[in-house]
């Protein structure tokens, strides 16, 4: 076991190292293309904006969407469309599969591109702008939209039954009783009260009648200690600290 | 007395102030309170008084949030949780417009982390990359718990700092790294989670800590969740524990030894209305074990749990029944008894525990209920102890079109 612990810290700085070596990131001038040739956004980005699903907002430029102006361009004629190699468009956010996004409902409500994307091309900016600029959503970006103009809901934006990246840590994974109820039951208000992010503190601070354990749990939890520690220690860690507030000089038969 | 009361105004009318001009607010006030009445102590005439106040409002990029919650009968009655009287978050956050990568924020806050969580009194500055990674700083005092100044000394030395990275590079990997020194006599903590996904089904989730001080992984685990059918998990954990604290504590019988486990359940979903699950532990200490088996049925609102843990001792039987529900969108009953026999020392002590609960609640308005609670307790302190619970509490939400 000893190794096996020591082989996993070791594979951490391992798998940084290899994360580090990113892709070489293309120059891109949005500039370029919507201040000086006036193109729209969606004469490069039609499949994107009538796309209903995350899988068909990536597909929305090809390399033909650039071959309409650039078919002559020898300069153009990469073995792979330049956009595809770009690390600026590995969209992480926009590719997890527990998301659903439709760009077709937002279009046709009107939604200006850069209300969610930014201004790519400013007025006036001549400088060619790399991709990477793109101005990726995070969920507070989406929100702060949608509490005004828009339902929210969970389901809306999250597939009904997979938890988002973010939500695989190891506290939210360990703390059963919340990632159950998430998961299986659907139920995001939990933490997610329409919307919010809802801290342990909102509900466990203090007291209330919302017990957390049965109500003999004061007398019974040795069992528990003993045989499921690494829960506890999910919400009481340091379990040295948060066991000595009662046992701490009255013996662990504190009474 | 006098200090809570003036304390507990002054959070209500900041909160209400905030709140009254905030684009968003969302929130709780509870107040509530106990009555007792054990058969094997004296009647008490007492109300024993409980409050909790959380709020939390945004506006312009500045979002404050506080939450406190008291209790004023942790130290007449044995049995009840000793939280009381804690002002656990108060702090504002700053994310400047069109900075969406960018939040400062400064006051009491918490923060969890891989080894454990805490609270803090301090600032913390956060950075984004496009989803694709995080870093966060904070530094402060540590908040204590109810006891700790008095068995840690906390007040003598409890600056802390620590910081917290994030990267998830692809959609199918993320990472997570933290530290943290608390105290000038303190070495600090690492701690390192890995997480990752295989096609849809397969998440993949390991994580260590490292203690500077001992230079010592005191803990490591392996976990693999994999989704069988449409909802239905399976789940594996593989590690080991060993949190070296002080061996002259009277306590670490249960805290310190080091051990390794394996944990596996499968959770059957029939609809979303039924699921079954079941649950096996194996754990191993130098020179001990046992081994662990529960069954969860959940079934339109009804609830049973069966427990049991053999081995060497402790040992416990554990058997849980209960139900909630809502009728009409205005009524809400929560009923739930329990009964445990468990063994926590070799004198080969057989205990019994059972309890009984029973939670009518009203709700009054959207977001405002009542509610009444009868609690029955029979433990190896009182044979029969009864206590009523009333209590009123008010969530509020603005700022939300739904």
């Amino acid at each position: 076991m000893k190794r096996m612990t020591w082989s996993l810290a070791a594979a951490l700085p391992t798998l940084l190292l290899g994360l580090a070596r990113g892709e070489e990131a293309h120059q891109f001038s949005h500039t370029q293309h919507v201040v000086k040739e006036e193109l729209s956004c969606s004469d490069c980005h039609a499949k994107t904006m009538n796309s209903t699903t995350l899988a068909g907002a990536r597909v929305g430029l090809t390399l033909k969407a650039c071959e309409k102006c650039h078919s002559d361009d020898s300069a153009f004629a990469t073995p792979k469309p330049i956009v595809m190699k770009d690390s600026a468009f590995r969209i992480v956010r926009m590719e997890d599969p527990t998301l659903k996004f439709d760009h077709k409902a937002h279009v046709t409500a009107k939604v200006q591109c850069t209300a969610c994307h930014g201004q790519l091309a400013p007025a006036g900016d001549s400088a060619a702008k790399p991709a990477s600029a793109v101005n990726l959503l995070t969920m507070k970006n989406c929100m702060e939209c949608h509490m005004q103009k828009a339902e929210v809901a969970c389901l809306s934006c999250h597939t009904k039954t997979e938890k988002p990246l973010t939500h695989m840590s190891a506290v939210w994974l360990k703390s059963q009783g919340h990632g159950l109820q998430a998961n299986l039951g659907k139920d995001c208000s939990m933490c997610h009260d329409q919307g919010s992010v809802t801290t342990c503190d909102e509900c466990h601070a203090g007291s209330d009648a919302r017990k957390v354990h049965g109500l003999n749990y004061r007398f019974n939890h040795g069992p528990d200690v003993r045989f499921h520690k690494m829960d506890c220690a999910t919400c009481h860690a340091p379990l040295d600290q948060f066991c000595a507030d009662c046992h701490e000089g009255k013996g662990k038969a504190a009474r | 007395m006098r200090s809570r009361l003036l304390r507990t105004s002054l959070l209500v009318l900041a909160s209400v102030s905030a709140a009254a001009r905030a684009d968003y607010v969302n929130g709780t006030v509870s107040l509530g309170g106990y009555v007792l009445d054990a058969k094997d102590s004296p009647h008490d005439d007492n109300v024993y008084q409980m409050e909790r106040i959380n709020v939390s409002a945004l506006k312009n990029g500045v979002a404050l949030r506080a939450a406190y919650g008291y209790s004023d009968f942790y130290d007449k009655r044995p049995n009840t949780y000793m939280n009381s009287n804690r002002l656990a978050l108060a702090n504002a956050s700053y994310t400047p417009a069109n900075m969406g990568w960018l939040s400062v924020a400064a006051g009491r806050d918490f923060e969890p982390m891989i080894f454990r969580s805490l609270y803090y009194d301090g600032g913390d500055l956060r950075l984004r990359y496009n989803g694709i990674a995080s870093a966060e700083l904070f530094g402060g005092y540590g908040v204590p718990t109810v006891y700790q100044n008095n068995v840690f000394d906390f007040d003598g030395d409890k600056a802390l700092i620590g910081g917290k990275l994030t990267i998830a590079p692809i959609s199918a990997l993320a990472i997570h790294l933290d530290g943290l020194v608390n105290g000038s006599s303190d070495d600090g903590t690492l701690g390192g989670d890995v997480q990752g996904s295989l096609g849809d089904r397969i998440t993949l989730n390991a994580s260590s800590v490292f203690r500077l001080d001992s230079t010592s992984i005191s803990r490591a685990d392996i976990a693999a969740t994999v989704r069988v059918r449409e909802l239905d998990e399976a789940e594996l954990h593989v590690g080991m524990l060993d949190e070296r604290i002080d061996s002259t504590r009277s306590y670490d019988y249960f805290v310190n030894p080091e051990h390794e486990y394996l944990m596996a359940g499968y959770t059957f979903v029939v609809n979303n209305d039924a699921s079954l699950g079941l649950d096996y532990g194996l754990i191993q200490y130098r020179r001990s074990g046992g081994q662990s088996f529960a069954a969860r049925l959940n079934v339109d609102g009804i609830f049973i749990k069966v427990g049991k843990e053999i081995g060497t001792i402790p040992k416990a039987l554990d058997m849980r029944v209960g139900y909630g529900g809502t009728f009409q969108n205005r009524y809400r009953i929560d009923v739930s008894t329990g009964y445990v026999n468990y063994d926590v020392d070799d004198r080969n002590t057989d205990l019994r525990a059972y309890d009984l609960s029973l939670q009518p609640t009203l709700l009054l308005a959207r977001g405002l209920e009542i509610t009444a609670a009868y609690e029955l307790l029979h433990n190896r302190l009182y044979d029969r102890d009864h206590r009523f619970f009333f209590g009123v509490k008010e969530n509020f939400h603005r700022g939300l079109s739904k």
